[in-house]
């Protein structure tokens, strides 16, 4: 009997446990689980070395110990900064390689940001704090003068110390707009495992608008309507319409960029939004601890710009859960029930205890489209295999094969024919 | 030709040779001449015919010939099966005395309903059917209000000060979808009547519904008098000639299930789906609009449909003077407030709860508000509009409102898929005037043609006579139920399926519709669909069991349904 246990008492996680005929582990205090869905506190605790609990080989867990190398703002600049270097060090300088907005880290980076600020006039600035979420804390600036204000701005020593650590990235003032208003993506990517890098991308995933029209105006600077996507801010406006919980489905934005600007720029757009989600993996690969007993759901948020660029805002350790509208809530469940089933290992007893209401497409996605032995299917259900690593080596390794093959029959063929030149050239003559 | 037909057809050469087609076709042809050669005539005839081949001639005369003909109703003779047209042809003449009895019955009680629904709106909400103009001062105030740029920004958006405060006043649709289906309910009583009943004895709709929601279905007696001409089981009385499931394969006898089709084939074989797409290519390059169609009946690739679908429908690419027009329709909506603007903003607040159209919704709201003010839709109109004499104005036997078109429930969702295809608005309003007057005319028409370009009489009887050959069964279980299949599938058809299927299969079926310029595909799609949930509706003890079946088509692909119940054994 598999036994899990999770911080959030959320339908979406709840209902795919249970439909597995899993059993909930209801003591807050009990390590007897199998699958633990643990929100980032409990996993930062359970990982500190005083704890001395280590985890038995078998059981699973929602998150990598340091995973906020990755979905911490500032720390994630830092790893994709020092990545970019490295890359350009190796002579892998990509126009891929561009995907987040220029950033500082405020206040160690403060003078740095002065200067690019001074160089750049009349751009606009986005600031924010390093570790909040759903939108809190975050402002637009154009001039100076209001960081300033910000950075000598009243306070306890305590709140002095939570306010520091904030980033500050170049607004994108250019937003694709649909409708005239501004939106973002939402994007669903698992990863088993850092070492070798193996990430799984969802179909499934939305575009959150904001409520009011886009503006660049200078009035409208600090109007979060119009500005900040979070569903948590969109919730608080009057225009706020729960039906459709500003969520537009990502097949609907692809139909959309393929009719309005031809097939090739769309295809460019994902390919580009993969790549990016790739890259910012392969930042933090070597800094992650690679624990076997962890995988993760990200959370990956994309802005598209009007030239069909996407640019990464941030990565999120534990997208939102709760879900706005029926739609949402059905999305929701089958990323859940998808990673569930692409983490659960083959071995583990599984009773499909499939409720009765449930609709029928929900039985298709536990199809897994190769040999459910093979440990990297390229499928399951919603989840298609973004980036293999294991797989990349080996081509690599058959690319090098296939040249020195080459490369030796071309050696092998020259000398055969230099033997042959000192033959007659007809032996018939 | 007869002597209309003649007449109709100089016309239609004199407005040819104003345009500047032929001044063009002239110098094209003049250069060729000049630039010398034999002075044999065939050869300096196959010259000339090759210049203007080139210059893309031969297919605007083409195009234009096609559609010519088209407007007298001759366009399948290529493309319908022999049988079809023949059994046009032949009921002609009855039908058409028939047409004109029911047709005129009709009208009268019809108008009259809209006019009492009309006055009571105007009563509950206290806005005059059309307001007087607005003062050019107060007009330039409103402008300064609002953030657009354009009148059709301006009127579009949400809580624009164009808009009537009244607008929550507002409580119910004038006339849905709903109507439409008991009054084709009772269309076999008015025919069956005898001139003697006096008109005003015929109760034509049931008594207006405390409150109009969708959920209230009509009562469990399906009205159908099973002593009428042994056809007991129809919802609505057949009227009109049926085609048999064999006469409709043959129709539509390029959806047979050895054809590939975008929407199935190309997910399957790339190789397909590439040369689809250079097909497409070629075929939107040339501009014919016999080619389009051809094209069309096979799936038309995402990027190439809004162009196709332009030619289709006989529309040049918009011009400068389209976007005036629009332009120019908006500036009038802001000028003058009407009653039916708030009728159309009820029928956005159903929209803009829609997952799919939701950011749509100012591009939606100018479109539909230009709309209503376009005086050139009103010729097209099939159903009887409402005209007043001394509405307010100076205007003497007004169209009300000026295009003829009373807002009901759903105009705008029937306009809302075409934002998915066109990014600026003049397109969406240019083609939806188009589709409208081509396909959405015919739904509300209660005139009893048949194939090939049925309406809403003909498709409710083509329904149910396919279901009827198809699949009996479900068809008197359901009837058993109380739930007769009609009422289940007629909420597709009038809605053309928008809402119900998910926008990828939405806008391969209507491909379909412009590929065969005709609604009959919608019909034989609900056939197929019901055919192919046959197990669950089979299953279903009550009527409310029903609903959960047949709620959800958002997985449904078409294209095989549609393939699989043609497929004659």
């Amino acid at each position: 009997m598999v036994k899990y246990k999770t911080d959030f008492d959320k339908f979406v996680i709840v209902s795919s446990c249970e439909r597995r005929g899993w059993s909930k582990v209801t003591a807050d205090s009990s390590e007897d689980w199998d699958f633990y869905w643990a929100n980032v506190h409990t996993v930062k605790q359970l990982f500190m070395p005083e704890n001395g609990f280590r985890l038995d080989p078998h059981q699973i867990i929602n998150h990598f110990p340091n995973h906020y190398e990755l979905t911490r703002k500032d720390l994630m600049v830092k790893n994709v900064k020092r990545y970019q270097k490295q890359c350009k060090k190796e002579g892998n300088d990509v126009p891929d390689l561009d995907f987040i907005p220029t950033t500082y880290m405020l206040p160690q980076d403060y003078s740095l940001f002065v200067e690019e600020f001074r160089r750049s006039s009349n751009s606009t600035w986005i600031m924010k704090p390093a570790c909040k979420a759903q939108g809190r804390g975050i402002f637009l600036i154009n001039k100076l003068a209001q960081v300033k204000k910000w950075a000598n701005g009243p306070g306890t020593g305590r709140e002095r110390r939570e306010m520091e650590n904030y980033v500050v990235s170049r607004y994108i003032d250019n937003p694709l707009l649909i409708g005239s208003k501004k939106f973002d993506l939402r994007l669903y990517v698992v990863v088993l495992s850092y070492r070798p890098l193996k990430a799984y991308l969802s179909d499934l995933g939305f575009a959150r608008f904001c409520n009011i029209k886009y503006t660049t105006e200078m009035a409208e600077m600090d109007n979060q309507f119009v500005h900040l996507t979070n569903v948590a801010i969109q919730k608080r406006g009057l225009k706020y319409n729960s039906r459709h919980g500003n969520k537009w489905p990502l097949q609907d934005l692809r139909l959309f960029l393929e009719a309005t600007r031809g097939r090739e720029a769309a295809d460019q757009f994902f390919k580009s939004a993969e790549m990016v989600i790739v890259n910012s993996l392969k930042a933090v690969q070597n800094v992650l601890i690679n624990d076997i007993h962890c995988f993760e759901l990200y959370g990956y948020d994309i802005i598209i710009d009007e030239n069909l660029k996407p640019w990464l805002i941030e990565v999120n350790a534990s997208p939102s859960l709760s879900a706005t509208t029926k739609a949402d809530r059905l999305l929701k469940c089958k990323v859940i029930h998808d990673t569930l089933s692409l983490v659960i290992p083959n071995d583990w007893p599984r009773t499909d205890r499939r409720p009765k209401s449930a609709p029928a497409y929900l039985a298709r996605s536990m199809h897994v489209s190769e040999d459910p032995n093979h440990a990297t299917p390229t499928r399951v259900g919603s989840l298609r295999l973004l980036y293999d690593e294991t797989e990349e080596i080996e081509k690599g390794r058959a690319r090098r094969d296939a040249q020195l093959q080459s490369d030796a029959q071309r050696r092998s063929k020259r000398h055969t024919m230099m033997g042959h030149m000192d033959r007659p050239m007809s032996a018939f003559i | 030709m007869d002597d209309d037909d003649e007449q109709r057809a100089v016309l239609a050469l004199k407005e040819l040779s104003n345009t500047d087609e032929i001044a063009k076709m002239r110098n094209a042809a003049k250069e060729c001449l000049l630039k010398g050669g034999t002075a044999d005539v065939e050869d300096i005839m196959s010259r000339v015919r090759e210049a203007l081949d080139l210059q893309g001639f031969k297919t605007k005369i083409e195009n234009f010939g096609f559609s010519y003909a088209r407007g007298l109703g001759v366009q399948h003779a290529k493309f319908a099966s022999q049988g079809c047209l023949q059994k046009r042809s032949h009921s002609e003449q009855e039908k058409s005395s028939c047409t004109q009895r029911t047709n005129s019955d009709h009208e009268h009680i019809w108008k009259r309903l809209l006019m009492d629904r009309l006055c009571a709106l105007r009563e509950a909400t206290g806005v005059p059917y059309v307001r007087p103009p607005r003062r050019p001062e107060e007009a330039e105030r409103l402008r300064l209000q609002s953030a657009g740029h354009t009148s059709a920004q301006r009127i579009g958006e949400m809580d624009s000060p164009f808009s009537s405060p009244r607008i929550s006043l507002v409580t119910s649709f004038l006339y849905s979808g709903e109507d439409f289906f008991h009054a084709l309910m009772d269309i076999g009583k008015i025919l069956r009547r005898n001139a003697s009943v006096p008109i005003n004895q015929v109760s034509l709709l049931p008594q207006r519904r405390p409150d109009d929601s969708p959920e209230n279905k009509p009562p469990s007696d399906t009205r159908s008098n099973p002593s009428e001409n042994g056809e007991s089981f129809r919802t609505v009385k057949k009227m009109i000639d049926v085609p048999t499931r064999a006469e409709m394969a043959k129709f539509l006898k390029e959806l047979s299930i050895e054809e590939r089709h975008l929407g199935v084939d190309d997910l399957v074989c790339p190789w397909f789906r590439d040369q689809h797409n250079s097909r497409s290519q070629k075929v939107r390059d040339k501009g014919s609009i016999v080619e389009c169609w051809k094209l069309a009946r096979f799936g038309v690739p995402n990027p190439l449909r809004p162009d196709i679908w332009k030619i289709a429908l006989g529309l040049p690419s918009t011009t400068k003077a389209d976007h005036q027009y629009f332009e120019s329709l908006c500036e009038s909506v802001e000028e003058q407030e009407m009653l039916t603007d708030l009728l159309i903003e009820h029928d956005l607040q159903v929209l803009s709860g829609s997952q799919h159209f939701f950011p749509f919704e100012e591009t939606l709201r100018s479109v539909l508000l230009a709309f209503s003010r376009d005086p050139a839709i009103g010729q097209c109109s099939s159903i009887p509009s409402v005209h007043f004499i001394n509405a307010g104005t100076d205007e003497t036997d007004m169209q009300y409102p000026p295009s003829g078109v009373l807002p009901f429930k759903g105009l705008i969702m029937l306009a809302a898929p075409l934002c998915m295809v066109y990014d600026d608005p003049t397109d969406v309003f240019v083609v939806f005037r188009s589709m409208y007057c081509r396909f959405w005319s015919r739904l509300m028409s209660f005139s009893l043609e048949g194939l090939p370009q049925p309406s809403l009489t003909g498709l409710c009887n083509i329904f149910e006579s396919f279901i009827l050959e198809i699949d009996p069964e479900v068809y008197h279980h359901l009837h058993l139920l109380g739930c007769p299949a009609l009422q289940i599938a007629f909420p597709w058809i009038f809605g053309a399926f928008v809402g119900y299927l998910c926008i990828e299969e939405l806008l391969l079926l209507w491909d379909r519709l412009l590929g065969w310029d005709s609604l009959v595909i919608l019909p034989v799609l609900a056939a197929a669909v019901m055919t192919f949930r046959r197990k669950l509706l089979l299953d279903a003890k009550t009527a409310d069991d029903l609903e959960e079946i047949i709620d959800d088509l958002s997985h449904i692909k078409i294209i095989p349904l549609l393939q699989s119940v043609l497929a004659v054994e």
